[in-house]
């Protein structure tokens, strides 16, 4: 799975974070444009593809795809 | 961004207004995925809203738009869809918008039953303007004009919405996306007026003054413990949990514009 975040959008308020069941996100050290502590794939291997992370996103900023 | 907001978003309108974690843009996320997924035009639908944070929501979609005044929205929808009864018409709206200033619009909507989709997003307050209490504030609710704590209980608005003459209510919650894609998505294949209240958590206006909350994480933790799935049939949720799915439908009660549409027809067969 290739998980995307829009470092132009997004604003760091960890609700993929939260939304994901299986522990594939976390907040890092990098700051998104509006300077806000981006979430990060730490852990894409036990990523499902369920797409919770991208719903649950309020600036329409996380994508979840195929590789 | 991901790809079914890439279809429909304006780019050149974004940031979203919304502050970090605000309920307000899932809904806008969900209303995405509904519409791509019926397929429809993009100069087959208006969207109408009013004033609030939540009224910003359509602004930032490729489809035509009316951004209206505070309380308004349903009386602009609804002379849309009157001059315009092939379009599909969204109203964006939140609980003061649409349940405070434009209390009487919704009553009154409702009673005609005519064929727009409200989306009203409740987060318990007044987030825009910092503060002030919604009709839909919960009892005992610190706010900035209720600082002794809400002595008013709020609307019960499945009741006076469907009591009013609504053919469609449904309750969602910005912690529940795929139930909320369903609400909406219902609402808009039903032909009558549809209501889909979504809770939305607000975790800078509420959250500072009505809660306590230190993040949105935790708002939405809350939220999720005081909503609980509605099976087929049910209304009420147990255990005094705030009940999501769709409440009611009715398809017998007629839609206005088609009743004026018939009316009419036969007034020009019969000249
Ligand atoms: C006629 C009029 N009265 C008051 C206001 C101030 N005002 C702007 S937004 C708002 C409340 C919006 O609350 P709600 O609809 O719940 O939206 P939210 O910001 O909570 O999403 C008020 C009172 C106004 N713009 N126009
Ligand atoms: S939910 Fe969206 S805006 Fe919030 S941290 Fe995740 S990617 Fe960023
Ligand atoms: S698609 Fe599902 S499993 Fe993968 S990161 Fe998103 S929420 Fe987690
Ligand atoms: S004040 Fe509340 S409702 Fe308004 S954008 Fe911020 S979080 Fe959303
Ligand atoms: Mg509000």
């Amino acid at each position: 799975m290739k998980i995307e975040i829009d470092s132009q959008w997004c604003k760091g308020c960890a609700l993929c974070v939260r939304a994901c069941k299986k522990g594939v996100l976390e907040i890092g050290g990098e700051r998104s444009r509006g300077g806000y502590l981006m979430p990060f794939a730490k852990n894409p291997g036990a990523c499902i593809g369920c797409r919770m992370c991208e719903r649950s996103c309020p600036d329409v900023c996380i994508s979840v795809s195929r590789e | 961004m991901n790809s079914t907001a890439e279809k429909y978003i304006r780019k050149e309108a974004l940031p979203f207004i919304f502050c970090p974690g605000c309920g307000h843009g899932i809904v806008v996320n969900s209303f995405l995925r509904v519409i791509d997924k019926l397929g429809i035009g993009k100069n087959q639908m208006g969207l109408v809203s009013g004033i609030g944070c939540s009224s910003w929501s359509p602004v930032y979609l490729q489809f035509d738009c009316l951004h209206t005044l505070h309380g308004r929205a349903l009386a602009q929808a609804e002379g849309l869809k009157a001059v315009n009864p092939d379009k599909t018409v969204v109203v964006f709206t939140g609980d003061g918008d649409c349940a405070g200033i434009g209390g009487n619009h919704l009553i009154h909507a409702a009673k005609r039953n005519v064929d727009i989709t409200v989306i009203m997003m409740s987060n318990y307050i007044y987030g825009m303007t910092g503060g002030q209490r919604a009709p839909t504030t919960p009892y005992g609710a610190i706010t900035k004009t209720s600082p002794l704590g809400n002595e008013e209980h709020p609307f019960d608005l499945f009741r006076l919405v469907t009591g009013a003459g609504a053919t469609y209510y449904a309750r969602a919650s910005a912690t529940h996306p795929i139930q909320l894609d369903k609400a909406i998505e219902e609402g808009m294949k039903h032909k009558g007026f549809s209501f889909i209240e979504v809770l939305s958590p607000c975790p800078t206006t509420a959250g500072r003054n009505i809660f306590s909350f230190k993040t949105p994480s935790e708002m939405y933790d809350w939220y999720e413990s005081q909503v609980a799935v509605l099976k087929p049939g049910q209304t009420e949720a147990p255990d005094g949990k705030i009940g999501l799915g769709i409440l009611y439908m009715n398809n017998e009660r007629a839609e206005l514009c088609s009743v004026q549409a018939e009316k009419k027809e036969v007034a020009r067969n019969e000249n």
